[in-house]
């Protein structure tokens, strides 16, 4: 059986075990809860909610229209930290299909990034209704949109594959990850503008991919006008690198997996 | 059997090695290693085992707890790596194990057959079709539509053999499968299994129950620890292992070479 491919869409058989993966796994996390996957959507706008009171009432950033300059990251935040924080576990979690079973490995990793796309649609819908209430570029917005998807996508895969394989051959690096996670949010442009950063600090901002996707989610909605381009670029960049180095490392290990999980 | 028949899976030298304490990480292997010079203790779960499966073969492999048996299976279907040695398969190759630990508990009967049929290769839209055949086979009754958490040991079973019997593979390595089902499920498995090698398939069957490896094999494997003892006809090699065990009975429980883990 040839599992050559990481595309999903290439080959049916992935997509479909992919697919039903996800929904299976979605199904497990919620059983028995009322709102469903409407959580993982709900979890963002709750923290929005503090993160505007904090800082702005409280602390007062004075950046203009900040719920919706804090929420159009906070979602693609939100789908980054779940999907690596569960696809990190996931070969653990999911030890009987490595052990019992053999199937493409990498289907159990890319399920969990699919298995949080719901969310994401949710949370992005969301932002464009809060958008449309504030009289935001909600339509420049969503021509951008589809670049920002697919490189965020991109992105996701790469560092929740690099994830998953670091924690079954390092345990250790689960804990680490959510230390990282924390970092990479107060660290990126999330909570502020990158014109608030020290201009010494800026080229670091730059090559933090998670920058340039923030930009693509967030510049043509509130000021209507295209991502600058260095952060862009340097995402989309960075998000292929680190896939093409998260299949590779992958691929060079799956076979031994049942040895560490 | 001619010497034309298509050969397919071919084991040769295999040797699978674990570490007597389990998985660990390289990173604290290698720190044990800069800390004292002794290395870990390993166990040979296979040693130089070579093995053919022919188009056509119902091969039983018998041995005592921890003889290799599941390794064996499990180096076949490729979920383990050997530590040497080479495998060599030519066609689908599953391996299933009791237990039914691929499923889902939360999804229903019906949900998990699509999802393991997936797992064994076959698209969703190709196992919508044969689902029909795929429920009566199972035989669940109003189950079917039940999560498989209410499911017991046996229906487990049934519904993993199911699925199985429906997704034109070419080689079954179960793995005490059957163990958990009824009488009539076991005879009637039996029977499929006998019509699936005839029709060019080939099963591996690991069981403890003697008389469901003289029912459903035609040739078995007798490993212990590790190693191969007897290949033959069935009844030849079971002649000889129950003798072996009656007589090894009293001292077998002191022998320390066993391999520790059940599910390996």
């Amino acid at each position: 059986m040839g599992y050559e491919t990481l595309v999903v869409g290439a080959n049916g058989r992935l997509r479909d075990l992919v697919l039903n993966l996800a929904h299976a796994e979605l199904r497990s996390r919620f059983r028995a809860t009322t709102l469903g996957v409407t959580w993982s959507a709900l979890n963002p706008v709750l923290t929005a909610v503090v993160l505007y009171i904090v800082f702005g009432r409280v602390v007062r950033l004075g950046v203009e229209n900040y719920p919706l300059f804090v929420l159009v990251a906070l979602v693609p935040w939100g789908f980054l930290s779940g999907a690596a924080t569960q696809g990190a576990g996931a070969l653990l979690r999911h030890r009987a299909l490595v052990q019992q079973i053999r199937i493409p490995r990498e289907a159990i990793v890319l399920a969990v990034v699919v298995a949080n796309v719901p969310a994401l649609a949710i949370g992005l819908a969301l932002v464009a209704g809060l958008g449309w209430v504030q009289d935001a570029s909600v339509d420049v917005w969503l021509g951008w949109l589809p670049l920002a998807i697919a490189t965020q996508l991109v992105f996701v895969t790469g560092v929740t594959l690099l994830a998953a394989v670091a924690t079954t051959l390092f345990r250790d690096v689960e804990h680490l990850l959510a230390v990282g996670l924390r970092a990479g949010f107060f660290l990126s442009p999330n909570l502020y503008p990158v014109d608030r950063v020290p201009e010494a600090w800026r080229p670091l901002y730059v090559l933090n991919p998670v920058s340039g996707i923030v930009e693509l989610y967030r510049a043509p909605l509130l000021a209507g006008e295209p991502p600058e381009l260095a952060y862009a670029a340097s995402a989309i960049l960075f998000s292929t690198a680190l896939l093409l180095a998260g299949a590779w490392l992958f691929r060079r290990y799956e076979a031994d997996f049942d040895d560490f999980v | 059997m001619t010497s034309s028949d298509r050969v397919l899976l071919r084991a040769e030298a295999v040797t699978k090695r674990y570490r007597r304490d389990g998985p660990t990480s390289p990173l604290v292997q290698l720190s044990r290693g800069l800390g004292r010079a002794a290395p870990p203790a390993m166990v040979d779960a296979l040693q130089e085992i070579s093995l053919q499966v022919t188009a056509g073969d119902r091969l039983g492999l018998i041995g005592t707890n921890g003889a290799g048996k599941s390794t064996l299976l499990k180096v076949l279907a490729r979920i383990a790596r050997p530590t040497q040695g080479v495998v060599q398969r030519d066609g689908r190759v599953a391996y299933l194990a009791a237990g039914g630990g691929p499923l889902f508990l939360a999804l229903r009967g019906r949900e998990n057959a699509i999802l393991l049929a997936n797992m064994l290769g076959l698209p969703s839209r190709e196992m919508h079709r044969r689902l029909g055949d795929v429920e009566a086979r199972a035989d669940l009754g109003a189950a079917w539509n039940a999560p498989v958490s209410t499911y017991s040991a046996g229906q487990v079973a049934r519904l993993t053999m199911a699925v199985a019997l429906c997704c034109e593979l070419d080689v079954l390595l179960l793995d005490e499968t059957l163990a958990a089902g009824d009488l009539g499920f076991r005879a009637r498995v039996s029977r499929e299994l006998a019509s699936f090698t005839q029709a060019g398939g080939a099963v591996v069957l690991v069981s403890h129950s003697v008389d469901l490896i003289r029912a459903a094999c035609t040739r078995t494997l007798w490993l212990e620890a590790g190693r191969a003892v007897r290949d033959g006809r069935t009844e030849e090699v079971l002649r000889d292992y129950e003798a072996a065990q009656s007589h090894d009975a009293p001292h077998r429980a002191s022998s320390g070479d066993a391999v520790p883990s059940a599910d390996r």
